[in-house]
């Protein structure tokens, strides 16, 4: 579970080193496991990749039932996702990118209605608001007591000001947690 | 007959290169706007016999172009994509002659009227910015199309109408639900692209499948979206789609997660291929295809090439050319 954990806090840059070398860094003794059993070494790493892709997957077209396969397995790394939300270089990425994009834009004709302050921070803000949300969306997917008991801990968290969490997606994850299993 | 007797003797003589232009088919095009160096697709029969059909390397030219001796037969087409005209395709007939001299023009770039329904207070600057960058990407990957929107604040009951069609469904994913609402709110235009920025969680939404109700005219895009969730939800609104069968891409290891269709989730994805362009402007079946000839900005000349179709008149949807 370890590596799982650093492949979701890692900038999406670092990811397919990671996963490199996934197979040499995964000791046996970390290997997900749930009630369906031990995931092997190489689903370990296939979980992880799809757990980093999915909660900043876009368009979610067919891609939820990808890494809610894994079932509980991955639970634990969802809960960390949710609770820590996306790292600070993964942030830093989005807002360098942004940043990048909005000066190509100005340099074309087309209409820009936002500074480039309200620009990058538009974006950077919602990457880090679908980070958790997609967290609480696959949590729901896959159900459980501990899905559940972390979907209602960050709201009680967020509803005591002890977490951050911007209005729409508390209202994502009430909306998940109420169709949780 | 004569001239390309000549060419094979210069050939067997070694005083010819077969990519010669000093004798070849030549194609001239006409009407390319801002000087663009446009990007030509050309399906030919190049040799005689089996396995003499082919998709030629795509290449570029600011208005003229050297073939090489192309043949008859074959299904043969062209098309040319360019920044600032619309996607050409035409169907020369070529000769055993070696001379064939074909001319196209091309038009002008295809308004698309998008209508943009604001739902979400303060949504409109995200709207103009996310619009800007579609339009940009659209150009720059020689789509043909700019998008026109016009933006207008949804009020009264419509909101919940609106609000509703796109929602979490039990399976915990957003679905389209109760489009006819939508449809019948009175901010919905028929024949035209209708997008809604909503106050509801998630990043974009086409709702073109039959379970959703669908209509590939109407998209979401929700509080999560990014700059490029616009743009790739125009791709899907042109034929690409559905995802899992190569509307996207991040399961293909002929693309890079810089491809717009890829739903890694980065605004940063800009490219979309020669193949994908070919089939936002080609693609027709019964499932509506492209928008572009749905809502009859095209002519309906276009052919069955969903994502994953490969033939003589579909390229393969990795096909490109070399960028910028």
């Amino acid at each position: 579970m370890r590596l799982i954990r650093r492949l979701t806090s890692a900038s999406p840059l670092t990811i397919s080193l990671l996963l490199a070398t996934a197979t040499v860094l995964l000791p046996s003794t970390v290997l997900a496991t749930n009630g369906a059993g031990r995931l092997s070494e190489e689903e370990a790493v296939r979980a992880a990749r799809e757990l980093a892709r999915w909660l900043a997957v876009d368009c979610e077209d067919g891609n939820l039932m990808r890494v809610t396969r894994y079932k509980q397995a991955i639970v634990a790394d969802l809960i960390g996702a949710l609770e820590k939300g996306a790292a600070s270089d993964q942030l830093e990425l989005v807002r360098r990118e942004a940043e990048a994009s909005y000066m190509e834009l100005k340099r074309h004709r087309w209409e820009v209605a936002s500074t480039m302050d309200v620009y990058v921070k538009r974006d950077v803000d919602n990457f880090a608001a679908q980070y958790r949300a997609r967290a609480a969306q696959a949590l729901a997917a896959i159900g459980g007591p501990d899905a559940r008991a972390a979907l209602e801990a960050i709201l009680a968290k967020a509803g005591k000001g002890e977490v951050q969490i911007r209005e729409d997606v508390r209202r994502a994850i009430e909306l998940f947690l109420s169709k949780a299993k | 007959m004569g001239s390309r007797t000549l060419r094979q003797a210069l050939l067997l003589a070694g005083l010819l290169s077969p990519a010669s232009p000093a004798i070849a088919d030549k194609l001239t095009i006409n009407g390319i706007d801002g000087g663009d160096r446009v990007v030509v697709l050309v399906h030919a029969r190049t040799a005689p016999g089996a396995g003499g059909c082919e998709l030629m390397e795509a290449t570029r030219s600011t208005g003229e172009l050297s073939l090489g001796n192309l043949l008859p037969g074959c299904e043969p087409w062209i098309a040319i994509l360019s920044k600032k005209n619309r996607m050409l395709l035409a169907k020369p007939a070529w000769t055993d002659d070696a001379n064939d001299q074909r001319s196209v023009t091309l038009k002008p770039v295809i308004d698309v009227p998008v209508r943009v329904w604001i739902v979400k207070p303060d949504a409109r600057d995200e709207a103009t910015d996310h619009m800007a960058k579609a339009n940009l990407l659209f150009e720059q990957n020689r789509v043909g199309v700019e998008f026109k929107p016009t933006y207008r604040r949804v009020t009264g009951e419509a909101v919940e109408a609106i609000e509703q069609g796109f929602r979490v469904d039990d399976d915990k994913s957003m679905h389209c639900q109760n489009l006819r609402r939508v449809q019948q709110s009175g901010f919905y235009e028929r024949g035209a692209l209708n997008v809604y920025y909503s106050n509801n969680g998630g990043t974009g939404k086409i709702c073109a499948k039959k379970r959703d109700g669908g209509d590939p005219n109407i998209i979401y895009i929700g509080t999560f979206a990014n700059r490029a969730t616009l743009a790739h939800e125009f791709g899907h609104a042109f034929g690409l789609r559905p995802g899992d069968e190569g509307g996207h891409t991040e399961n293909d290891p002929a693309f890079t997660d810089g491809n717009i269709m890829n739903t890694d989730g980065k605004g940063r994805r800009h490219h979309f291929s020669a193949g994908q362009v070919f089939r936002m402007n080609t693609h027709d079946d019964e499932f509506n295809g492209t928008m572009l000839i749905k809502n009859g900005q095209r002519d309906r000349t276009g052919r069955k090439c969903p994502p994953l179709k490969t033939n003589a008149v579909c390229p393969p949807l990795e096909a490109d050319w070399d960028r910028p």
